[in-house]
């Protein structure tokens, strides 16, 4: 009986370790930048992280279902910067921000419809399938805005108030932030959908075979973060005042880097939408932190692609010594 | 008599290979149905057509008297045809609970509502195996316990014939048993259980009829009462025990060419023997028996403990690669996947593991790829128009025989074979036997590692007996040999 206790209490040591060593690994690199600048944790206000961590955290959050799921979405670095272009295009010609938004997100839901119908239909592997699709859409956004330059100016004033406004010393976005959390840790725990992604993941064919309809699950996968991406690119441009062509580019690799750091499993089956929003916040402090240090752009570039492997390592590590 | 299927004139053709032949034979409804034969029967082949994964080349099968044609696995479940796979369909990630429950859940606006059905099968699983607790993570269950998963999620499915291939493959004793009180549970319910195993035992205890298949026909199908003893399934199994093809060869037995002492790990137990230059010697054993696990240890690939001497130096490899520079060459038990490069010809293939004779200064020599490639398929006589061939044309004989040449050309003085006539037609399985002879004859040392009776009866000259994992007694072979008292070893009666 003594040792049955120790054993259990051994056990949920360990989940114990496996669900917070995220938030550990956050909390370090707050106070090493803020032993680096002491500014950090006075200066950049906890509103200038959320501002810019919510483009971010709105995407990655889907994104985790539908790597849970066993699949991928490459395509929304360009999904969130044709999302800005479409944006700054329709506020230049008068339209209110919060349709523009509106419309954006429907635009985003189609886009993620074709992906769907590129993995689920057509039955092609999603890394190539939506890789392609980042490339095109790329493609579409350079387009948009023309052959002169790879932005949108004159835009209405609204324009920046979600990315960047304040009310009553809140910053919106930290609605878009909340709603998008609340949103899918539901999704996650509560839904069909959810479970769902969990059982596809981990064993496509019991899922066939237990009656699941896997491929239309995926698709519909695809189209929330087809929806995600199309209302993150809209934050990131209404943050950056401009509908910016080249915004995207890396995004879908900080996303990836996200989940993966939240020890999101890349074969699909196993993650946490929770643990995604730490893995948000550490890349989000990392990266103003490297920029509060005076770090040049193309080091953090590199920086990123360290902590990247140093989590994903570390995560193998953890997993490794729960299961022994 | 109520036969709940009726398989008529059943024809399964493979490129080179007819895998069922005219097999006809009913299954009465609430019995335990049998389905015996050797590696190769045709018993797998049967199974996957009736769930759905094959397609029949002829014949009929009728359900309740009605012909079915199921395309998919979930076309024959919805059937009422269940199938416990030996890799098992659960879902590792989730609980045993969701898994029971997965794909069946009542929901309302896509968020689940509460499953009466679940408390109806939670409560089946509480009754058939209380130790699982039904929040726990399925992948922290022991297989036994999976399975019984599996069993409750196919019985409260409504399936009426629930087909089970070796489901006591990985089971324990106390296990094994507690899965046939299950089964009499489902005979009383009357379903049907279509039961594949190579466990002789394990028919005479719970089976009701057996049916045996041998080389793609239909042999017998027999009540379990009418059949006298195990030896009688044995025959028929077998079918001639008698082998006139081996003659006793010379081997100078003086000092051992591979000593094994004492080597043990997770699936080998103690296994200690020595085998002599020139000798082909053969390790027979059922599916788990030990034997590809053994040619993993001696070939490098799987940790052990105890001592391997080969040619008086201690031999623990650290990798399959020093195992070839050795002198070793395994023809792998998977050929297609493992023991070839379909998609490169058959004159790359044989060059593959010496690149050394064909290159210099590491620039490959096209003249010497086809001078080396030409030598072995005359040698071996590979039947090709040309040895530019693709290797995933070649039928599994040829396929071997390429296998084979490309570890000759390693100049491998040890050759480890591992089912080395699987899914090899009759007359190219005697061909290949009499090119390991002649490996032999010219001062190589075989081992045979083999599933087959016949196989290691015919051709080797002493056969190494295993059962889990152990290795049982070792026989010289010859003529008058008892095959019967070989199975009664190999399926764990004293030696």
């Amino acid at each position: 009986m003594n040792k049955l206790n120790i054993n259990l209490k051994e056990v949920s040591w360990r989940s114990a370790v496996k669900n917070v060593y995220v938030f550990g690994i956050l909390a370090i690199f707050i106070i090493v930048f803020t032993a680096i600048s002491p500014r950090f944790i006075g200066g950049p206000s906890l509103a200038y992280i959320i501002q810019n961590a919510a483009p971010l955290l709105v995407v990655a959050l889907p994104a985790t279902l539908l790597m849970i799921s066993g699949n991928i979405d490459l395509s929304v670095g360009s999904i969130v910067a044709c999302a800005g272009v479409i944006m700054a295009m329709l506020s230049r010609e008068g339209m209110a921000a919060w349709l523009a938004v509106l419309i954006v997100a429907v635009i985003g839901m189609g886009v993620g419809w074709i992906n769907g119908l590129l993995v689920s239909g057509l039955k092609i592997n999603s890394v190539i399938a939506t890789l392609v699709m980042n490339y095109v859409l790329l493609g579409v956004a350079k387009m948009l805005c023309g052959d002169t330059i790879p932005y949108v100016k004159g835009v209405q004033d609204d324009f920046s108030f979600i990315g960047r406004s304040k009310i009553e010393g809140w910053p919106v976005a930290i609605f878009f932030v909340i709603a998008a959390i609340a949103i899918f840790v539901i999704l996650q725990k509560k839904s069909a959908l959810g479970k769902y992604s969990f059982a596809i993941g981990g064993n496509r064919d019991a899922s066939t075979l237990a009656g699941l309809n896997t491929g239309r699950m995926v698709w519909i996968l695809y189209l929330i973060v087809g929806i995600a991406a199309g209302i993150g690119g809209c934050l990131m441009a209404s943050n950056q005042g401009i509908g910016n062509a080249l915004s995207g580019s890396g995004f879908e690799l900080d996303v990836i880097i996200a989940i993966l750091i939240g020890g999101t499993s890349w074969a699909g089956g196993e993650g946490s939408v929770v643990r995604t929003i730490v893995g948000v916040f550490i890349l989000t402090v990392l990266t103003i932190g490297l920029n509060m240090a005076g770090v040049p752009s193309f080091y953090q570039f590199i920086v990123k692609g360290g902590v990247l492997i140093a989590a994903v390592y570390l995560d193998k590590i953890v997993k490794e010594k729960i299961s022994a | 008599m109520d036969p709940i299927l009726q398989i008529q004139n059943l024809t399964k053709k493979y490129p080179g290979v007819l895998a069922l032949d005219n097999v006809s034979f009913d299954i009465e409804r609430g019995s335990v149905h049998c389905l015996l034969g050797e590696n190769g029967a045709g018993k797998s082949t049967l199974i996957k057509i009736l769930t759905g994964a094959q397609v029949r080349t002829d014949g009929m099968i009728l359900m309740n008297r009605k012909p079915i044609d199921a395309h998919t696995t979930k076309e024959a479940r919805e059937l009422g045809i269940s199938t416990l796979f030996q890799e098992l369909n659960i879902v590792d990630q989730l609980t045993v609970e969701e898994n029971l429950s997965l794909g069946m859940e009542p929901m309302k606006f896509g968020f689940f509502t509460k499953n009466t059905e679940l408390e109806r099968m939670v409560g089946a699983l509480k009754h058939m195996e209380p130790s699982i607790d039904p929040k726990q993570l399925v992948s922290k269950l022991s297989v036994a316990k999976k399975q019984m998963v599996e069993i409750v999620k196919a019985v409260e499915t409504k399936a009426e014939v629930i087909i089970m291939d070796e489901p006591t493959a990985a089971l324990s004793e106390g296990e094994t048993k507690r899965l046939f009180e299950i089964i009499d549970q489902l005979k009383q319910n009357s379903v049907t259980v279509i039961y594949i195993s190579h466990r002789l035992e394990e028919v005479f205890d719970i089976g009701d009829s057996v049916t045996v298949l041998r080389d793609g026909c239909h042999i017998a199908t027999k009540k379990i009462s009418e059949v006298e003893s195990k030896a009688e399934l044995i025959r028929m199994i077998l079918g001639k025990t008698v082998v006139e093809t081996y003659t006793p060869r010379a081997v100078d037995r003086t000092t051992p060419f591979i000593e094994a002492r004492n080597i043990s790990n997770d699936k080998l137990n103690d296994v200690s023997f020595d085998i002599y230059k020139g000798e082909i010697a053969g390790f027979y054993g059922l599916v788990g028996a030990g034997k590809t696990e053994l040619a993993n240890v001696l070939f490098g690939l799987d940790a052990y403990k105890g001592n391997l001497r080969i040619n008086g130096a201690e031999a623990r490899y650290a990798s399959a690669s020093e195992a070839v520079e050795n002198g070793i060459t395994l023809a792998p038990e998977e050929r297609r996947s493992q023991g070839l490069f379909t998609m490169l010809s058959i004159r790359k293939n044989i060059v593959s593991m010496n690149m050394k004779k064909i290159s210099k200064n590491g620039i490959i020599n096209a003249s010497a790829i086809k001078r080396v490639s030409g030598e072995y398929v005359e040698r071996l006589n590979v039947a090709t128009d040309t040895d530019e061939k693709e290797v995933g044309f070649l039928s599994g004989g040829n396929q071997q025989k390429v296998v084979f040449a490309k570890c000759l050309n390693s100049e491998a003085d040890i050759f480890l074979l591992d089912e080395p006539t699987r899914g090899v037609d009759v007359g190219a399985k005697e061909e290949i036997h009499n090119i390991i002879k002649q490996l032999a004859d010219e001062g190589r040392t075989c081992l045979v590692f083999s599933s087959e009776l016949p196989e290691v009866l015919s051709c080797c000259d002493r056969i190494f007996l295993m059962h889990e994992g152990e290795l049982m007694t070792i026989i010289d072979n010859a003529l008058d040999i008892d095959g019967d008292e070989i199975i009664h070893i190999v399926a764990g009666g004293d030696a």
